[in-house]
């Protein structure tokens, strides 16, 4: 039998041994492409700077960032205002705010959700959660990926569409109204941003689908267990 | 394309963050150009692994400390082979468990200790997460960018590999 002493003590002498067999850090130089400078140039600046834009500010707790190409979500924690539950749409110069606004329940929603339906060859990659707020990543074989993404009002989160150029229209998710942003890039992702029935729960899902496809995942959302 | 969650929202891990890619970026990209053979796949693969990083700031220790080093070379060690895999396409997803990672040279006589330098990449990462620096399989799903399900099957699958492994060597 293994026990786990017999692993922990296994696990140390192995692990010396890797760092033993790489090279000590200060010995690894590299000339890093100008590309990769810039990328994480911006990754430390928004380390620097959580929250880029001013009027966030109030918001700086929890930053989940999901940048697609051109388009890109932000989530917030934000203060619990007001004495009303509902998600307000705002729009600014090149972004759409959607904010909750209302009196936080005490407690944490449980309900986990998921599409039941996705283009062919699309299977569940990642997924990440926090207070609630959950972001399923599916990729296909090419390395396409549906980021479907929700936010329970209970969280008091704000949820942002950024992209320099997009149109939007009202389209249908089963009975509820939703905003479809089409991006006006092709290469770039689409996303759709409804409210679930009943509920004050945000949905927003973003793809480089064709609109009707993208409302076809939406109305196959559901709860699971 | 990337994702990622950000939460570096106190002075110190942003001091910590910085830190650690003045330290580790080098060593990071001689990691994933081992394993990939591919100057700017490496550079992609240590900016993802950085973002994850960010991602998980509050459970990196001391930028220094060589048990951070080791947290480090296993994150990217972890994305380079899942870049690999996506490189390679679907003929070989279902050997993607068992890609070979960074490879060591153990002198020493513990034979557990060798089958679990001998073990695949991917579930020598899971042991060395869980029984090196001591997360749960919780955090090592966060840590992996796995559901908590896949993460609990592959710690699983780890351990008994481990164990045939070690049986083979006639020591159970």
């Amino acid at each position: 039998m293994i026990t786990d002493e017999m692993l922990r003590f296994a696990a140390a002498e192995a692990d010396q041994a890797i760092r033993d067999s790489l090279p000590h850090p200060e010995d690894c130089h590299r000339q890093f492409s100008p590309r990769f400078e810039r990328k994480m140039k911006h990754v430390i600046r928004r380390g620097r700077h959580p929250v880029t834009y001013k009027y966030l500010r109030r918001a700086a707790c929890l930053l989940v960032a999901v940048t697609l190409v051109g388009a890109s979500w932000l989530t917030v924690d934000a203060e619990a205002r007001g004495a009303f539950f509902a998600w307000v749409r705002q729009q600014y110069e090149n972004f759409v705010e959607y904010r909750f606004e209302g009196l936080a329940p005490d407690e944490e929603m449980t309900t986990n959700f998921a599409p039941t339906w996705l283009p062919e060859g699309y299977e569940e990659y990642e997924v990440h959660s926090a207070g609630g707020t959950s972001i399923k990543t599916y990729r296909n074989s090419d390395g396409q990926a549906i980021h479907f993404m929700y936010s329970p009002g209970a969280d008091a989160t704000s949820l942002f569409v950024v992209s320099d150029q997009m149109t939007m229209e009202k389209v249908s998710v089963g009975t509820q109204e939703a905003d479809f942003y089409q991006d006006a890039d092709p290469e770039n992702a689409n996303v759709l941003v409804w409210q679930y029935e009943g509920e004050d729960i945000l949905f927003c899902i973003s793809a480089s689908l064709p609109r009707d496809e993208m409302v076809k995942i939406a109305e196959s959302i559901a709860a699971i267990p | 394309m990337m994702i990622y969650l950000q939460m570096i929202d106190t002075p110190e891990d942003r001091s910590k963050f910085e830190q650690l890619y003045l330290e580790y970026r080098g060593l990071m990209f001689y990691v994933a150009n081992k394993i990939l053979h591919n100057e700017q796949d490496a550079e992609d693969v240590v900016h993802q692994a950085f973002l994850k990083v960010a991602e998980n700031i509050e459970k990196t220790g001391d930028p220094k400390c060589p048990k951070t080093q080791s947290y480090i070379v296993t994150i990217v060690e972890n994305k380079a082979i899942d870049l690999y895999r996506r490189r390679q396409k679907r003929q070989m997803v279902e050997l993607s468990d068992e890609l070979p990672g960074v490879s060591a040279v153990y002198e020493g006589e513990n034979t557990l200790t060798d089958c679990v330098l001998k073990l695949p990449a991917r579930y020598r990462e899971v042991i060395l997460l869980r029984y090196f620096q001591g997360y749960s399989v919780k955090e090592v799903a966060a840590i992996l960018g796995l559901s908590l399900s896949a993460a609990s099957k592959l710690d699983q699958r780890a351990k008994n590999r481990l164990k045939d492994l070690y049986e083979k060597e006639g020591k159970l």
